[in-house]
């Protein structure tokens, strides 16, 4: 049998997708020059800058004036033994697995749904866009009416009976979280999807065919066929959706600005927080800091699991 | 795929296009020969003051045909954001407005030119004829840096014929009478009795300070009984379903105007601002039965001590001086009297000039309230740690949802706070804001 | 007779894809609706479920606020997807396809670009592009949300990408082709709907972008709609009508491009790209 992509066997690779011809790597260099540039000159700056910001004691009118000493980890500190900073990180990771379990399996049975041909399907996929599409404030701002006391959850359920007080989705100490997770969920479903069902459209008929022939199932289809060669789009997908999910900012802004209180501040909201509300740049540089770790340690894990398939 | 190949060579060449206009216009210099003074704020362009603003402008190019006023809107919530990034580059605009609590530490942080010598010129009785507190934070040791246009403070609105229908004939003068008002509102009409802002921004702090202060509580010392017993007052209302607790999720002061409006609360606290905004002349004509009130005391007889809002304009510290004459003509013209009771009357605001507030009231007495509050409203930075004051805000919004939402008790969430601002002092730092908010508070309730 | 049972089961499928389609997109239809009523309307408890007395007034006037900002979103938006593809392509082909020492490392630069929020690069960005006099034109405000979708869609592209068969080029080499016209000859077709992917999540990127915009551009005739909607938000209360009604305009071309774009995919596919 003829596997275009390589695949000698559901589950194993054929070694080696790439150039093994030395005169053309060369030429690759020249390839990546303009977007390793474009990288290196505004992307990895503002990296830095937030890298050095961090290990400043940094308030409003040494920012402006440049004359913020350096106080070395001193802000780490008094970041980690933060109350509030500690249940921030519980947050996000909460948040963040959450969100990205279910978007990505919500999107994942979304392309499989959609990969096949059926009446209006062109509409429907668009209309699946519509949350990235929505401008942020405004769907954020329905999710903040949504989830309020006398929003429409709530009317629902009391109309219906299923409770006699309205549940105070957005208006109480350990709810919020979750009430934003919810929304968060529904923003990175068109990404999911869409990236998904390329990756999707891409797979031969020929190898669904064969395994047919096989007397494969469904379930075996997904695991032996369609897993394994989606695997790349996989772990770009989730890698991209981890990096986005983590820095999430406008949505729990928009919807409950990081309360009541602090409850519901993700690492984002709260470096943004400190930032612009208290001034203290230097501490909310090393939020921000540390956010980038996790998000860093999560994406090397999410793509050491590629290279071991390789 | 012939027909593919047609349309992709077409979108490839649009698409090279747009990137070929962009890049030409962005490269190309437009031709200057004229001086442009960009005026940037957050007035909403569809609002009162903004088209005023932009009416002054056209009537300044005219008089001088060689300045063009560039009018620039930044949203609200990113104006802050955006002085700094401007200030960081030395890239200030010409007059940038700012919101009054932002003023003295922009002015430390030196986004605004002195101008004292030009309000010399002008004449020193232009200067004393604004009211004390707009003075003291639009200026720093002697030197005077921006002007307060335009102001404002909270007042207790509420709806006669609501009630009336409940049997009440007159506004509550007391927060008990404002509880008890509530439960008979409660209990004849089945909707809230009372509503207020307690989002997590400075909207939720302001609304606070009225009740910390008429009680003589101070921001420094947030743990007395004082404070306490203004955040338990609320509580309480929230807690007994007299106030809805979605007031700490709220989009801001204006959807409680849209509650008010909508008859789902009887009383509300909010400001004068409402009249240029949401309560226009046709919404009082059909609603009927809106008036207002100072705000309830906790005793009879003391004074309600209200936060005053607004905002100020001023020249760019890092302003091109060929410029900076013409920018200060216009500065002039914004805080010159009789423009400034021009301003207000279209925006819904409160002059900063007393020879212009008295003025007012013949247009719109039923700004009455706001006016007799004014006297008596504190700067917020002043008795707040000046270039402090966004901290401790922010300390006290999360104290006062906390309490509102029952995460914790008003004692414990205001413990907490007043030891976080404590800690935000040197000890010296410390004695001396607190000083200085409890004389500025005593003055204020005229003690 | 078949024929009729194999329309039947198709819309089966139509009717099932509705479900979630439906359960996804109704904040969408409140919002649509919002910009029919008055404010007053939009805060009625219970919420209408259809406009009371329904008016084109607001969606009108939020069409006249909005159409002088049209042209700059355009302009950026496109500008933007054509800069970022130009530089995405051939950057994902290297890092798909070929070993390169500094690929891995490369690749891992440009997930960290994507790490941090809009609000914390910001700042650190105007500085960078305040030294080169880069303010305040559609170029700055196309190359600082390049920042952002360069990298984003070199990722994405490069996942894709990695399916080409290497077989394919390597024969194509021995043909005697040059890089160059491997390049544009077989890889772009082949990956035209990864193309049509990475070009629509990217349009809707710049699209939407607000921060980047806000910082870089002074003049108002500059914007793009997405700060033109918060001319609707003043500093008192939100016209929440004209917001609504002005998101749905906003949201129309990316919408109508997300269709178009779609089915290029799907065409792409049927013309033979993926089969052999």
């Amino acid at each position: 049998m003829f596997f275009p992509l390589g695949i000698t066997s559901p589950g194993g690779r054929e070694r080696s997708s790439s150039f093994s011809m030395k005169t053309t790597s060369h030429v690759g260099y020249f390839f990546i020059v303009p977007a390793l540039v474009y990288v290196l000159f505004f992307g990895v700056y503002p990296l830095i800058y937030n890298f050095i910001l961090s290990l400043k004691e940094v308030t409003l009118i040494t920012y402006m004036s440049g004359t913020s000493p350096w106080v070395g980890l001193a802000n780490y500190w008094q970041t980690i033994k933060d109350v509030v900073f500690q249940r921030t990180f519980t947050n996000t990771l909460l948040f963040t697995s959450l969100s990205l379990a279910f978007q990505f399996l919500i999107g994942f049975f979304l392309a499989i749904l959609f990969n096949r041909s059926f009446p209006l399907k062109g509409l429907l996929q668009s209309l699946i866009m519509i949350p990235w599409v929505l401008p942020i404030i405004v769907s954020g701002s329905f999710f903040r009416w949504f989830f309020s006391d006398r929003g429409m959850v709530n009317g629902f359920l009391l109309a219906w009976d299923f409770i006699d007080k309205p549940i105070p989705w957005i208006t109480s100490q350990k709810l919020p979280i979750f009430a934003v997770t919810l929304a968060n969920i529904w923003l990175g479903i068109p990404f999911n999807f869409v990236l998904l069902y390329t990756g999707l459209r891409a797979i031969p008929i020929e190898l669904f065919e064969s395994a047919d022939i096989d007397g494969a199932n469904w379930w075996q289809r997904i695991a032996f066929i369609t897993f394994p060669v989606l695997r790349p789009v996989i772990i770009t997908t989730l890698t991209l959706g981890c990096i986005f999910t983590v820095k999430v900012f406008d949505l729990v802004w928009i919807i409950t600005q990081g309360g009541p209180g602090d409850v519901s501040h993700l690492l984002s909201t709260l470096s943004y927080s400190w930032a612009f509300n208290k001034f203290h740049f230097g501490r909310a540089s090393s939020v921000l800091v540390i956010m980038l770790s996790l998000v860093v340690s999560l994406t090397v894990l999410l793509n050491s699991i590629r290279s071991e398939g390789e | 795929m012939k027909g593919g190949k047609y349309v992709k060579r077409f979108i490839l060449t649009f698409l090279v296009l747009s990137l070929g206009v962009a890049v030409s216009i962005g490269t190309v210099a437009v031709a200057q020969e004229k001086v442009t003074i960009t005026v940037q704020d957050y007035f909403d362009p569809a609002g009162g003051m903004a088209k005023f603003i932009d009416e002054m402008a056209v009537e300044f190019e005219r008089n001088h045909p060689e300045v063009k006023i560039n009018h620039v809107y930044i949203p609200f919530a990113q104006l802050l954001p955006t002085i700094l990034q401007q200030s960081l580059t030395r890239t200030v605009p010409e007059l940038t407005m700012a919101d009054n609590p932002w003023v003295p530490q922009l002015i430390k942080a030196g986004t605004y030119k002195d101008i004292t010598d030009q309000v010399k010129e002008w004449g020193w009785e232009n200067w004393e004829d604004f009211f004390k507190g707009h003075r003291e934070l639009t200026s720093a040791n002697d030197r005077i840096y921006a002007f307060q246009i335009t102001t404002n403070n909270l007042a207790l609105f509420y709806r006669k014929g609501l009630l009336e229908k409940a049997g009440i004939a007159n506004p509550p003068e007391t927060w008990q009478e404002l509880k008890e008002q509530s439960q008979k509102i409660k209990e004849a009409l089945d909707i809230y009795g009372f509503a207020f802002c307690a989002t997590a921004s400075e909207e939720g702090t302001w609304q606070f300070e009225p009740f910390l202060w008429s009680n003589g509580g101070s921001l420094l010392e947030l743990d007395q009984p004082e404070a306490i017993e203004a955040l338990q007052f609320l509580t309480e209302m929230v807690v007994a379903g007299y106030t809805p607790r979605d007031i700490v999720n709220v989009s801001g002061q204006g959807d409680v105007t849209q509650w008010f409006m909508n008859a789902e609360v009887a009383m509300m606290v909010n400001g004068n601002w409402e009249f240029g905004w949401h309560l226009t002349e046709d919404v009082m004509q059909q609603l009927g039965d809106v008036a207002v009130a100072t705000l309830p005391v906790p005793q009879k007889g003391m004074r309600p001590v209200v936060p005053f809002g607004g905002e100020c304009f001023g020249i760019s510290g890092n302003i091109d001086p060929a410029k900076f004459d013409l920018a200060w003509e216009f500065l002039k013209i914004l805080g010159s009297s009789d423009t400034m009771l021009r301003a207000n009357i279209k925006h819904g605001g409160l002059p900063t000039r007393a020879s212009a507030a008295g003025k007012i009231l013949a247009e719109k007495p039923i700004l009455k309230p706001f006016l007799d509050q004014a006297q008596y409203a504190l700067p917020r930075p002043l008795v707040g740690g000046i270039d402090k004051y966004p901290d401790i805000s922010s300390t006290v919004w999360v104290a006062v949802q906390k309490a509102l939402t029952e995460m914790a008790t008003p004692e414990e969430a205001l413990k907490n706070a007043a030891s976080a601002i404590r800690e935000i002092f040197s000890a010296e730092e410390y004695e001396m804001y607190k000083n200085m908010a409890r004389e500025l508070l005593a003055e204020a309730r005229g003690k | 007779m078949s024929m009729m049972k194999g329309r039947m089961k198709q819309w089966k499928w139509t009717l099932v894809a509705l479900i979630p389609t439906v359960i996804i997109v109704f904040p969408l239809y409140f919002i649509a609706i919002g910009g029919f009523q008055t404010v007053a309307e939009i805060f009625h408890r219970p919420p209408y479920w259809f406009p009371p007395r329904p008016s084109w007034q607001f969606y009108g006037d939020a069409l006249v606020t909005l159409l002088p900002y049209l042209k700059n979103s355009l302009i950026m938006a496109l500008g933007n997807l054509a800069l970022t593809l130009l530089v995405a392509l051939p950057s994902a082909f290297a890092l798909a396809k070929f070993r390169l020492k500094i690929g891995k490392s490369t690749f891992f630069l440009l997930a960290f670009t994507q790490m941090l929020p809009a609000t914390a690069v910001i700042i650190p960005l105007f500085l960078i592009f305040n030294r080169f006099r880069l303010i305040n034109n559609y170029l700055s405000a196309i190359l600082g949300i390049a920042v952002f979708t360069i990298p984003f869609a070199t990722i994405i592209l490069r996942a894709y990408m990695q399916a080409i068969p290497t077989g394919l080029l390597e024969a194509a080499f021995i043909d005697g082709a040059s890089l160059f016209r491997v390049f544009r000859s077989i890889v772009i077709p082949l990956a035209s709907p990864a193309i049509a992917t990475a070009g629509i999540l990217t349009l809707i990127m710049a699209w939407g972008d607000f921060i980047v915009s806000l910082s870089f551009l002074k003049d108002r005739t500059l914007q793009p709609m997405s700060i033109g909607l918060y001319n609707f938000i003043g500093q008192y209360g939100v016209q929440w009508n004209k917001l609504m009604a002005g998101s749905m305009i906003f949201a129309v071309p990316p919408l109508i491009v997300a269709l178009l774009a779609g089915k290029s995919i799907v065409a792409g596919l049927t013309a033979g790209a993926f089969k052999e």
